[in-house]
């Protein structure tokens, strides 16, 4: 596509994955998710790509594991509930150190819950829900356009580093539409493919598995996975900091929470408050370090999610207990305000006296 | 220029996608635009909206809580969202369908009886169209051009005869508005 | 006189299975049939979670795991991706009937272009000898000690019955393992679900009932009579359906 249209994150997300060579997808309805196998199930066909509704998520991540097996690029897609039958696919995926793409667009929970937005499944994609020790890329988009951008940097980053990538995003990013712009993805790299199933002419055969019986096998694997995770904890990590540099106080966001921080700064330095918004692409590996290192100079920490307190974890875990860290959560099934969070805002500078 | 748009009606009447023809409409303006449903359990029936937000700068949140126009279809959905029109926006009525406007209210109203319109057209459904080719002479920054080319993109499937339909009730909408 | 040699497409290895398991003669019969096709380096096998969980360990060719009871929604994975290839599970009685259901009635109904091997011995075998989908009326296991009551556990599940209604489903059979003629008879079954792959025309499956001496408390001998005898009675061995 060469030109603007307007599309909604869900659509964004099935052209951008077909912009990236993506050519399968396998995935069981949803809300706030659907538009992502509506829009697949013409768009494969007319690209010569592969889509089933699958009979379950279950069946669904499994469908992935098994193109994943084959080296060719695949995509999956739910939300919370579903995402919850996924996980022993996605924990199977990391074991067998398979690439694929997972997108969770966030419904409110738990059990059933609603179909509204929230971002209450922070926990669940950043520590792996599935079972065993094992990481997976979460990257958090916070516009439509960006929803398309990562979804090609998820494709790359799996084969890069033969791990499952999930994309989290909120159910309104999920529902929103913006005009886009979703070009082919430039390749840049070349991947390894020698350990593909492809029939085993030529060469000994390869194996699929996660499950190592032998001494020290287990181990070993586990022991790779780890040292990929370092790898990618080095490389990989993104955040997009606006105005944090001399702020005195910083937003911690991401998602669409993030989108309506970032105007929340630009209306407190009017009025000469100095806010800034630090905000997380990447939420695994998280940014650990550099949101510290902006508590050289910041004096107060303001956390805003959909969820009743989970981002706020990994914000502890930068900060320790050297600064003061605020909390606004909304609770899903309610829609975020923006004026909340300015209402927030007013009573932390109330509360911080003269000195800024 | 900031404009927050919501339309709102019963599900079925077009809802989604008047909002969606307003927000490409837009986009071919060169405007930020964001455009966000509701999304409910209910298919068919209930109320229905979506929410258009216009700006020169990067829309913090697609969330309309307090709009510059409110679009109505019909008197529930009047009265359940005329609380999101804000003081001196402007309210647009299906007035073949709301009967009772609110009394003392601090906005301006304008009328067409768009349901009627589209039956003496021979489709009901194309309500949706005359309501918006109503709106269009309200909306400063919106061109007769970039609204036809956004129902083009948002009806990139439909049958010639039905598209003529949609631009004539789109056209009939106009004409009313004077 | 025939001398028995490891062809290629096995591994050199000692299987795992107990003394008189049948899974040995089921693997062999696989990997003859796909070497005697000349397929062995466009086969890819999916295993299942059950006493065949690393039958990659001696079949020699590329395969995969499947998590316990996914090997049909896994095989339907890799065979879109690669149509050409001969794409096939093997799983068991628990892995297919029970926690599988679901994605072998839906493989099934899409007429999916794979195999099933599915090695029915009537009783979970991998963690210690539970009632199977497929345990027989009154059969001891650890959790029927007193005999399966099928008015508290349902009914043994027929898979050939229950699949064979389903118009995309191509060829369904049923095979033992208890004489040579049993097996010759059971490898022709295997080479005909290869062939309907091979030519495209949709889903097949072999059942084998197999023999299973440690869980059945049984000589090795004995579990080939108790095949024939009774076993066959609730599952009768045969082509089902053929089109």
């Amino acid at each position: 596509m060469t030109e603007k249209i307007l599309l909604c994150g869900n659509e964004a997300i099935a052209e951008a994955a077909i912009q990236s060579g993506c050519r399968y997808y396998y995935g069981y309805p949803i809300t706030p998710q659907n538009e992502i196998s509506a829009y697949m199930s013409y768009r494969m066909p007319q690209v010569g790509g592969t889509f089933i509704q699958a009979e379950s998520e279950l069946a669904a991540i499994n469908m992935v594991y098994g193109t994943a097996t084959t080296g060719k690029r695949v995509l999956t897609s739910s939300s919370g509930p579903g995402i919850s039958l996924k996980q022993e696919g996605i924990s199977y995926l990391a074991g067998s150190e398979l690439p694929a793409v997972i997108v969770n667009v966030m419904r409110a929970g738990p059990g059933l819950g609603n179909i509204t937005p929230s971002q209450a499944d922070y926990f669940q994609a950043t520590r792996g829900g599935g079972h065993g020790d094992y990481r997976t890329i979460v990257l958090a988009p916070a516009s439509v356009q960006e929803s398309a951008d990562l979804t090609k940097r998820a494709f790359v980053l799996a084969d890069k580093y033969r791990i499952p990538v999930m994309l989290l995003l909120d159910g309104m990013q999920g529902q929103m539409r913006e005009p886009v712009l979703i070009e082919p993805l430039k390749e840049t790299e070349q991947f390894d493919k020698s350990w593909c199933l492809t029939g085993c002419k030529g060469r000994k055969p390869n194996i699929a598995r996660s499950l190592y019986l032998e001494d020290k096998a287990l181990p070993d694997l586990n022991e790779r996975l780890l040292k990929r995770y370092a790898e990618i904890e080095k490389r990989e990590i993104d955040v997009d900091q606006y105005k944090t540099g001399d702020a005195d106080i910083v937003i911690v966001a991401y998602g669409t929470p993030a989108r309506m921080c970032r105007s929340m700064v630009d209306l407190f330095r009017k009025k000469g408050v100095k806010v800034g918004l630090f905000r997380p692409i990447t939420l695994w590996p998280f940014p650990y370090d550099l949101l510290e290192k902006t508590s050289k100079h910041t004096q107060e920490y303001l956390v805003v999610e959909w969820s009743a307190g989970q981002l706020i974890e990994d914000v502890r875990l930068a900060l320790g207990k050297s600064k003061p860290i605020h909390f606004h959560g909304v609770l899903g099934g309610r829609l975020m305000k923006i004026n909340e969070v300015e209402s927030k805002l007013d009573s932390i500078i109330a509360n911080m006296g003269a000195h800024i | 220029m900031e404009y927050d748009l919501m339309i709102a009606g019963s599900g079925g009447q077009g809802i989604l996608a008047c909002g969606k023809i307003f927000a490409y409409a837009g986009m071919n303006e060169n405007l930020q635009v964001t455009y966000y449903p509701s999304y409910g359990a209910e298919v068919r029936g209930g109320t229905t909206r979506c929410g258009v937000r216009y700006s020169d700068v990067t829309i913090a949140s697609p969330i309309v809580d307090s709009a510059d126009a409110l679009i109505v279809f019909n008197e529930p959905s009047l009265r359940k969202y005329i609380s999101y029109l804000k003081h001196g926006g402007m309210l647009v009525c299906n007035s073949s369908l709301v009967h009772k406007l609110p009394h003392n209210g601090t906005y301006t109203v304008h009328q067409v009886p768009a349901t009627d319109i589209a039956i003496e057209l021979g489709n009901e459904k194309v309500c949706n169209m005359v309501m918006s080719g109503f709106f269009l002479n309200l909306m400063p920054r919106i061109s007769k051009q970039s609204l036809l080319k956004a129902m083009d993109e948002v009806f990139d499937d439909i049958k010639p005869a039905l598209k003529q339909l949609n631009q004539s009730a789109m056209e009939k909408g106009m004409e009313y508005a004077g | 006189m025939t001398t028995y040699t490891v062809p290629e497409i096995l591994n050199e290895a000692r299987t795992h299975y107990c003394a008189g398991c049948g899974h040995g003669i089921l693997h062999r019969l696989v990997a003859e049939v796909i070497d005697e096709m000349g397929l062995r380096e466009e086969a890819i096998g999916v295993a299942p979670v059950g006493c065949a969980v690393i039958a990659y360990e001696y079949l020699n060719f590329d395969m995969s795991e499947a998590a316990h009871g996914r090997a049909p929604a896994v095989a339907t994975g890799i065979k879109r991706s690669l149509p050409d290839k001969l794409v096939f599970t093997y799983q068991g009685d628990g892995d297919l009937l029970a926690i599988g259901c679901t994605e072998l009635i839906h493989a099934a109904n899409r007429g999916e272009n794979i195999t099933i091997f599915f090695a029915n011995n009537n009783v979970y075998g991998m963690t210690g000898g539970q009632m199977a989908p497929t345990t027989l009326e009154g059969q001891k296991t650890l959790t029927t000690p007193s005999g399966r009551n099928i008015k508290d556990t349902g009914h043994p599940i027929d898979a050939m019955k229950l699949l064979e209604n389903f118009q995309s489903v191509v060829f369904l059979a049923r095979g033992i393992l208890t004489s040579p003629k049993e097996i010759a008879k059971t490898k022709s079954y295997i080479r005909k679900a290869f062939e309907i792959q091979q030519q495209g025309i949709g889903f097949s499956m072999v059942e084998v009932l197999s023999q299973c001496p440690t869980y059945w408390r049984m000589t090795p001998v004995n579990a080939l009579k108790h095949i024939e005898q009774t076993v066959t009675k609730q599952f009768p061995t045969g082509i089902f359906k053929d089109i």
